[in-house]
């Protein structure tokens, strides 16, 4: 004879938990942090380098974590900085879940910094679905991408508080219709905060460390 | 995986024949997708050969409901 078990569970639950158990350490060690989500190549580890130096050149304690499925390069990248970085090797993994972040700092002091980075795998679908404890959620757009993706990805940039279009210096390049560009964020979340950026030029970097 | 772990907990030990499973269209995963992972999730675990049936919902649940256990 076979019985039936009752969960009403979301899958996702064990994530959730967790993530809210570092969102408490988190507020607890004052350290405000900050997910970082984007497609592969638009620009989050060229942004990051320079958010981290301008920083640590202000004498703010910064820190970064960031995941990729193979190479540390992005950490090497960041390090030059001379904030505190680590890499999270996924190993195939699409995004970054609570349990990596939890993993990390066990063993990794943050005592006095102020700022937590975590730049996810480049992905527009998956990370989204994982909470990691962080207290602002940023999208970046790049310019070469297109204007449309937010229609393409509404998930993603629903989920955010904060978008970033980079890699503006582009824009003339690339032909990239800013109007168009700025109606369809509206369109995936309405209200949704914008920032017009660039590495490059650091055009948008004053908007940017004041959101921080 | 999320699922398969969630499922063994509840079953404490039981040999799992099915899991009902709400699953959202806009929770990011296609019934496809999890369909093809759930047989590979599932392989040398209490859910090994258990059929999964899904309920379609329109946000963005996914959510194992029940089980049925031997």
């Amino acid at each position: 004879m076979s019985r039936r078990v009752e969960v009403g569970q979301a899958v996702l639950s064990k994530n959730d938990e967790l993530a809210a158990g570092l969102r408490k350490r988190f507020d607890e060690m004052g350290l405000r942090v900050i997910n970082v989500v984007s497609s592969p190549g638009s620009g989050k580890t060229e942004w990051l380098q320079l958010t981290l130096s301008q920083l640590t050149r202000r004498g703010r304690r910064v820190a970064a974590l960031v995941g990729d499925l193979e190479t540390d390069r992005d950490a090497r990248r960041l390090a030059e900085s001379g904030a505190s970085v680590r890499q999270i090797g996924t190993q195939g993994m699409c995004h970054l879940e609570a349990f990596m972040i939890e993993d990390h700092l066990r063993e990794w002091d943050l005592t006095g910094v102020e700022l937590l980075f975590l730049e996810n795998v480049g992905n527009l679908v998956c990370p989204i679905g994982f909470d990691l404890g962080q207290h602002l959620k940023v999208v970046l757009l790049s310019t070469p991408e297109g204007e449309d993706k937010p229609l393409k990805y509404p998930g993603a940039f629903a989920w955010a508080d904060l978008v970033l279009l980079s890699k503006m210096d582009l824009a003339p390049a690339t032909g990239f219709d800013l109007p168009f560009a700025l109606a369809n964020l509206q369109q995936a979340h309405p209200g949704v905060k914008v920032l017009q950026t660039s590495a490059r030029t650091g055009q948008g970097l004053e908007e940017w460390l004041e959101q921080l | 995986m999320h699922l398969v772990e969630l499922a063994e907990e509840a079953a404490q030990g039981q040999r799992i024949l099915s899991l009902q499973v709400r699953l959202g269209r806009a929770s990011c995963v296609t019934a496809e997708a999890l369909g093809f992972c759930f047989e590979l999730a599932c392989a040398g675990s209490l859910a090994e050969g258990a059929r999964l049936e899904l309920q379609e919902a329109s946000g963005s649940e996914l959510e194992l409901i029940s089980l049925e256990v031997e």
